[in-house]
């Protein structure tokens, strides 16, 4: 599971993250303050993302840059609205991306898988009760047989795999899997996951007013 | 600049044409006079030689005899004419028949024409003026006997070369004097309106934004007094400037630390409830996500109360009333002593006995306020003293740092030990204000560790003046 390291002074914030994170299918750490997470450092701990505001007592986001950096760890911060300068600073220092207060966890979670990515920190292969997906090689197997999917029902199954227990809009999934040009309507998006449902067995809700959501533990 | 040019100049042209207006009057009056009376003195020498010529003409040709012919006429004038030395010349004529004429005039048109009759030693003559060929003649001729006719030409031109001169002096003299008041009257009004191109310069400079720009003139003339208001004016609007700008920068501080205060529950919020929505939950976890909800709705409806509370106290103009210290007194018990009780706070409550001008509800806010700070920081004593009209609060938490004294009246300051999460650092900011309605400011004593002590002053009622009033309402 990846790790993310969560340095925030707001308590009601950092919960909240965790909180969502934790749902998502993410390990998640929480540090109040700078000195925490430079202690957290110190003892050996390691995440493979951190999730840093700029402005906390004592150690401010700032400078936490060099000691992640040190230990390989890329961060987000997370800033006020407007502070123009505070934004390069964290660019130009090296942060990988910033997120501004406040933000919805969508984007976040977006943001965040683009610099995991990025990193090399996706994950490739999923392994979900008896169903296992190699995303590189494109293969999926149901209790050890393969399973032929089109590259639609692929492409669909991947992206609700990777957003785990997180509901899709129609919409959602029609931009991402089929492209924002695609014309035809969201009933095409109902009727590959109908197919899902039948050839894999996975457990595909249906969210009223929202989409789908794949449930998993 | 282009302005006081343009007036200075047309100052300048005014005089100079009004001077150069008198100067040529006065050399067409001056060459005038000179030229009629270099005339008079010419006709009067001519006049003299006529008579003289006229004379001895008459002399001798009655002694020949007054029948004597034209031809003898003539030869007596001749001989006359070359006798006298004065470079005059001579004319005879008969029947309008010139007998003699060496002058190259024909004096006898001239005479008709534009003559003057002059009278001298009982004799006629008649007298008149002749340019020719740029010379100047004067002219006079005397009846001789019925049809003969005698004239006397005179050259005047040296003469009346003295008027054209006079002329021409005249009016170089006025070129001179006109050009050299011109020059004077440019040069004394650039230095007389130098103020109202400082004027003009500081106007445009405070138009451009330099409030501070005032106008250099210790003079007491007219423009001495522009200046001076100028002065003024220029005081008043950059007095309004800063409380403008100070206003502004000030409500800019407030939402810039109203929207930082409303980030954080705002995000929780829309983080939970993202949860909610999106997330695939246990029951236990729907519970807690609800429960944070809850109290980030909260958090966000105290943020509310407190903003309309400290609108209500900025936009305020109270009126100060008489206000007894009893009356304060029970307003004051009645919201403390409850909590105090509860959390085990020693209330003490002095308020003296005399009335003081207040807002019974403000000073209750304003109590209040420092009260919940005082339970924040810990405080087991809670004192409010009233004594000739200063109003002491005082408690024994755990004080303030004398390093964020001048920063804890802010909106939205909070002291970094005090970052409970359960205020927003409005409460002294709503008491600073509640001092200033009441004609004071709060003043704080404190050091970390040893309590915090808070003083204002209240105006104090002049009992005297209400009691007898007090008085006759009772009969």
């Amino acid at each position: 599971m990846r790790k993310i390291l969560i340095a925030e002074d707001e308590p009601a914030i950092n919960k909240m993250l965790c909180m969502n994170l934790g749902l998502m299918g993410y390990d998640t750490t929480a540090k109040f303050d700078g000195q925490q997470v430079l202690d957290y450092l110190a003892g050996g701990g390691s995440a493979d993302l951190a999730l840093v505001d700029v402005m906390m007592p004592r150690v401010d986001g700032f400078q936490l840059l060099e000691p992640l950096k040190e230990h390989g760890i890329p961060v987000i911060f997370l800033t006020a609205r407007g502070d123009l300068e505070a934004k390069l600073r964290g660019l130009t220092g090296g942060a990988e991306d910033y997120i501004v207060k406040p933000f919805e966890m969508m984007e976040l979670l977006v943001r965040m898988e683009k610099v995991l990515e990025r990193r090399g920190k996706a994950q490739t292969r999923f392994l979900l009760g008896g169903v296992a997906i190699d995303a590189e090689g494109r293969t999926v197997t149901r209790d050890g047989i393969d399973l032929n999917l089109t590259p639609m029902e692929f492409d669909l199954l991947l992206l609700l795999v990777r957003k785990k227990n997180v509901a899709m809009s129609r919409e959602g999934l029609l931009n991402e899997v089929w492209g924002i040009r695609y014309e035809g309507g969201t009933r095409t998006v109902d009727v590959h996951i109908a197919q899902l449902r039948k050839k894999t067995g996975l457990p595909i809700v249906s969210v009223p007013k929202i989409g789908y959501r794949l449930e998993v533990d | 600049m282009k302005k006081a040019l343009t007036l200075r100049l047309k100052l300048t042209m005014a005089t100079v044409a009004v001077l150069v207006l008198a100067l040529a009057v006065c050399c067409v009056l001056i060459t005038g006079a000179t030229r009629r009376i270099l005339k008079n003195v010419a006709i009067a020498d001519t006049a003299a030689e006529a008579l003289r010529l006229t004379a001895q003409f008459r002399e001798n040709f009655e002694a020949v005899g007054s029948s004597a012919s034209d031809a003898i006429a003539r030869y007596l004038f001749i001989s006359l004419a070359v006798q006298t030395p004065t470079g005059s010349s001579y004319v005879l004529e008969a029947d309008g028949q010139g007998l003699f004429n060496n002058s190259g005039l024909s004096p006898a048109a001239l005479l008709d024409r534009k003559s003057e009759a002059v009278t001298l030693e009982q004799q006629e003559f008649r007298a008149g003026f002749q340019e020719t060929a740029g010379r100047h003649y004067c002219v006079v001729g005397a009846a001789m006997g019925s049809d003969r006719l005698v004239s006397v030409v005179r050259d005047v031109t040296a003469q009346m070369e003295q008027v054209s001169l006079l002329r021409r002096r005249c009016i170089a003299v006025g070129t001179a004097a006109a050009v050299a008041a011109g020059g004077l009257m440019l040069l004394f009004l650039t230095m007389e309106l130098r103020p109202l191109r400082d004027l003009q310069q500081s106007s445009a400079a405070i138009a451009g934004g330099d409030y501070g720009r005032r106008v250099q003139c210790g003079r007491q003339d007219e423009l001495g007094l522009v200046a001076q208001s100028f002065n003024t004016m220029a005081q008043s609007v950059q007095a309004h400037i800063d409380a403008v700008e100070a206003a502004s920068r000030e409500q800019n501080l407030l939402l810039h630390a109203l929207s930082h205060e409303m980030r954080t529950p705002v995000t929780a919020i829309s983080g939970y409830a993202y949860a909610l929505t999106h997330l695939r939950m246990n029951e236990a976890q729907r519970v807690d996500a609800t429960a944070f909800l809850e109290s980030e709705s909260r958090r966000l409806e105290r943020l509310y109360t407190k903003l309309t509370e400290l609108l209500t106290v900025t936009d305020a103009q109270i009126g100060l009333t008489p206000l007894r210290p009893e009356a304060l007194q029970g307003q004051l018990l009645s919201l403390l002593l409850p909590a105090a009780k509860k959390q085990g706070i020693a209330l003490e409550i002095q308020l003296g006995s005399n009335t003081i001008l207040g807002d019974a509800d403000l000073l209750t806010m304003l109590v209040t306020n420092l009260y919940d700070n005082a339970r924040k920081a810990g405080a087991t004593h809670f004192r409010v003293v009233l004594e000739n009209g200063t109003l002491t609060v005082s408690d024994d938490g755990c004080g303030i740092p004398k390093e964020i004294q001048d920063k804890i009246m802010q909106p939205f300051y909070q002291g970094d030990s005090s970052r409970s999460h359960e205020g927003f650092g409005l409460g002294l900011t709503l008491c600073s204000r509640i001092a200033q309605l009441h004609g004071s400011a709060l003043r704080v004593r404190s050091e970390a560790g040893k309590g915090a002590t808070f003083t204002t002053l209240l105006q104090l009622h002049d009992d005297s003046q209400t009691a007898p009033a007090v008085q006759s309402s009772h009969h």
